[in-house]
């Protein structure tokens, strides 16, 4: 039977390695949960990272960039191969029709936080939905030329591994509830875990976490959980936080509280002129360091956009001054915009190496579900070149390999259906588990919290009906806290008010797999580096 | 405030649909058909009016900012983002049905594969380099926004099952590709728009009216249909990344 790879996940990272693996003459299935169109994905707003030209300079100060803002914690040699990547990735995106905003000549180019120039193309405040459509058609080119097989009604429910190697998948069509299994190398590109935290973050509920979970269960190793990045600008609406994008700021947007009935623009108070624009766990940490301060009766955080040039707001931020106005009915033009820290995005997710591997072989990861390329804390547009990236990367090591894949002979007959019950994930469930987890794993940490947030989940789990998936959900979690509570340091996205330096001993990988019967959490050289 | 939600039910795709009732309670002016969902579905229980267990309504989202088009239904009998539209600006009583030119896949859940099919009928992709001059630039950012979300195809009295007409759904990524193209357009995707699109519509513009992207389709159209004829273009893969990167 013919070899396809089996690839989790629509949106940039699946997409991207569909895509590459067609261009290498190589089949695929495209198994999501919603066509690409619902993808996260879609609600990129600020833009993508990355140099427009090759110079070595360059270069080199994105890197830099990235790797001090992701605390040193973000894989050396992968982090150069991505921003080196980032120029030729944007020429292909353009070439496959994004309108990146440019003047005909050149792009455009926006400041994002913790870069130390300007170097994020956009379009709109909608960069997403217009990359994601571009290669949403070139993926539909090579579907009708049969190397693409879409199915966009598929839950991943787990790998199926055999001898330390990941012979392939067992999925559920959501509509039909038929089971089966797709044998294949795997390459996950599920997304990050905002499903996980329904109502406290800016992503889409579509991902759950539940892959991530199912194959943590499994034994595959999960890297740097505890970093969960808070966006600094979002605030509340019906069901979710929405995101005010950083974009906003790189345009002149400035933040304030108020102190003794007056504004307080912290940031440039504390850091200087360009202080709106420090990486983001910063703005957030200082943020809530000062909602607990108890020498001023704390007023509430705002963004003051009124110094926005009107042009600005037409060309790069029409879709917030249309969310300022439907949600907060307020315009941004003349009026600050109230805002709050919210979890935007998950720096950890399944251990890779450099080429994408993850710990067993045949199964590969990229995009926001894996951990490598952004460390402790990620810069802003940075993801989106890491998803289209990563997914290209991903697919050349699977394809690269894919003729060591023997399938068996029981493997050709093909897909027994399962018997076992596999219950739905129910919202009920993950707004508890997401409840305990944002409680004890905020912006500032402690060990109290934290394990307070163990126990509560641990207790809550001995008297609650789980299902499989649900049960799953709870291990990850649990792992979450586990490795935040070993990583007895501030770092990153990761502030802890009882641990609070950065420490030598921990520039570490924090690895968490499950071995059966516990959660292991060990400490590992990062890779790429020279102890690795 | 008490609302009723009246849903318009159905086990399987081939089973009866039926209605039942559940109240909900809000005093928030900003919940939105989207969260009261979420809420019926967040219950330990959750009951009908008269008490019966029901299962958990089934219904499909992922953004809840109007951004994916996910939950398209119909709100008291109009196509709308369950996302985006306010619930107490409906009375005390509202009403949900799944989109109805579609199959119901279960309860407001519908299949709506028929939409990128069409797509794929059309040949909606890019069969040669992209090239877009600054005047298009802002058309094809527009052209790129469409949510595949069907309230276009819900509301329009052409469109009936995706056989002949495919609807705004499919000319809107078509006018992606056609302006990102640049210079004359590739004929095939012209003629089909042309056949399946231009020829049936009957320019009403409710599409327009219900569309939750707010995208001008009757312009993105008109552009299209003003575009010189161009060749019949076949694949070229010139722009694999690939390629890209070690030219
Ligand atoms: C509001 C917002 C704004 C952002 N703005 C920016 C920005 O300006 N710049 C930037 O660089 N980044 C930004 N990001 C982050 C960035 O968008 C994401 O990290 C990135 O798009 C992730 O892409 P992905 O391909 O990894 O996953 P996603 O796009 O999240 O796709 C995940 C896919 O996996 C599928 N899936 C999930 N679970 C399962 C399962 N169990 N079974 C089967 N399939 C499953 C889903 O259906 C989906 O197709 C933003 C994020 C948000 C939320
Ligand atoms: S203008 Fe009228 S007929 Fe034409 S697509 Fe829109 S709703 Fe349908
Ligand atoms: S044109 Fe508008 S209504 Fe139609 S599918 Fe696209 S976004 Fe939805
Ligand atoms: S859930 Fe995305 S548009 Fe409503």
């Amino acid at each position: 039977m013919e070899k396809k790879l089996i690839i989790i996940g629509s949106g940039l990272a699946g997409l991207s390695a569909a895509i590459t693996a067609a261009e290498r003459g190589q089949k695929s299935i495209l198994l999501s949960v919603q066509p690409p169109e619902r993808a996260q994905s879609v609600l990129a707003e600020g833009g993508l990272s990355g140099e427009l030209s090759e110079e070595a300079e360059a270069l080199a100060e994105h890197y830099q960039d990235t790797m001090k803002a992701g605390g040193y914690l973000a894989g050396p040699e992968s982090v150069k191969e991505l921003v080196g990547a980032a120029p030729a990735v944007i020429r292909w995106l353009q070439r496959l029709g994004t309108p990146f905003q440019n003047d005909g000549t050149e792009l455009a180019r926006r400041q994002m936080g913790g870069h130390s120039r300007a170097r994020t193309v956009f379009a709109g405040d909608r960069t997403g939905k217009a990359i994601m459509a571009a290669l949403a058609d070139e993926a539909r080119r090579y579907e009708a030329a049969g190397m693409i097989e879409r199915m966009s009604s598929h839950h991943f429910l787990q790998l199926i591994l055999r001898d330390d190697q990941c012979r392939g998948c067992m999925v559920r069509n959501w509509r039909s509830g038929r089971v089966y299994q797709l044998t294949g190398p795997v390459i996950l590109a599920c997304g990050g875990l905002s499903g996980l935290f329904p109502g406290w973050s800016t992503g889409s509920g579509q991902n759950t976490g539940a892959a991530a979970a199912a194959v943590f269960r499994q034994g595959i190793v999960l890297g740097n959980l505890e970093f969960i990045q808070y966006h600094p600008t979002t605030f509340q609406i019906s069901g979710k936080r929405c995101l005010v994008s950083e974009a906003a700021r790189g345009e002149g947007g400035r933040l304030f509280a108020i102190r003794g009935g007056a504004r307080w623009y912290f940031m440039e108070e504390l850091y200087g002129p360009d202080g709106n624009l420090a990486p983001r766990d910063l703005v957030s940490r200082t943020m809530e360091q000062i909602r607990r301060r108890p020498d001023f009766r704390f007023g509430g955080f705002w963004l003051d956009l009124t110094g926005i040039r009107k042009d600005a707001w037409k060309n790069g931020l029409a879709g917030l001054h249309e969310e300022c106005m439907s949600y907060l009915h307020l315009n941004p033009e003349h009026e600050p915009v109230p805002v709050e820290p919210g979890i935007h995005y998950f720096m950890g997710g399944i251990l890779t190496d450099a080429a994408h591997r993850a710990s067993k072989r045949f199964l590969y990861a990229a995009g926001e579900c894996a951990c490598q390329y952004h460390g402790a804390n990620r810069l802003g547009g940075n993801s989106m070149l890491g998803a289209v990236w990563g997914g290209i990367r991903a697919a050349e090591t699977a394809v690269m390999e894919l003729p060591e894949f023997q399938q068996t002979p029981e493997e050709i007959e093909d897909s027994p259906a399962e018997t076992a019950e596999w219950e739905e994930l129910s919202i009920r469930v993950r707004k508890k588990i997401g409840e305990i987890l944002a409680a004890s794993l905020g912006v500032i940490r402690s060990e109290e919290g934290m394990e307070k947030g163990l126990r509560e989940l641990e207790e809550w789990r001995s008297r609650t009906a789980l299902s499989r998936l649900e049960q799953d959900e709870v291990l990850l979690g649990t792992a979450m806290l586990r490795s935040a509570l070993a990583r007895r340091e501030s770092r990153g996205a990761h502030w802890r008010e009882d641990c609070p330096e950065q420490l030598e001993k921990f520039q570490k990988t924090t690895a968490a797999f499950y071995d059966g019967h516990q959660i292991q959490i060990q400490f590992r050289p990062v890779p790429g580096t020279k102890e690795a | 405030m008490e609302i009723q939600i009246k849903i318009l039910r159905q086990d399987r795709p081939e089973g009866e649909p039926f209605w039942q009732t559940f109240l909900y309670e809000t005093e928030d002016r900003e919940a939105t058909v989207a969260s009261a969902l979420e809420e019926l579905n967040s219950r330990e229980r959750l009951t009908d009016i008269d008490g019966n267990p029901a299962r958990p309504v089934c219904w499909e989202c992922s953004c809840l900012q109007k951004k994916c088009g996910a939950c398209a239904m119909l709100i008291n009998d109009f196509p709308a983002l369950a996302c985006e539209e306010k619930i107490l600006g409906h009375g005390s009583t509202v009403e949900l049905k799944p989109l109805q030119k579609f199959p119901v896949v279960r309860d407001l859940a519908v299949d709506r594969d028929v939409m990128h099919r069409n797509l794929r009928q059309l040949g909606v992709w890019l069969s040669q380099k992209a090239d877009i001059g600054r005047e298009n630039q802002e058309e094809v950012f527009i052209a790129s926004q469409c949510l595949q979300c069907g309230c276009c195809l819900e509301i329009c009295t052409s469109y009936a099952d995706g056989q002949d007409f495919y609807g705004m759904s499919a000319l809107v990524p078509a006018a992606r590709v056609l302006l990102a193209q640049g210079g004359p357009g590739d004929r095939r995707m012209q003629e089909g728009c042309e056949r399946h699109i231009y020829e049936g519509c009957q320019g009403f513009n409710a599409c327009e009216h219900v569309c939750p992207a707010g995208l001008p389709v009757t312009r993105l159209m008109a552009h299209v249909m003003q575009l010189p004829k161009g060749k019949l273009l076949t694949d070229r893969y010139e722009h694999s990344i690939m390629k890209t990167i070690y030219e």
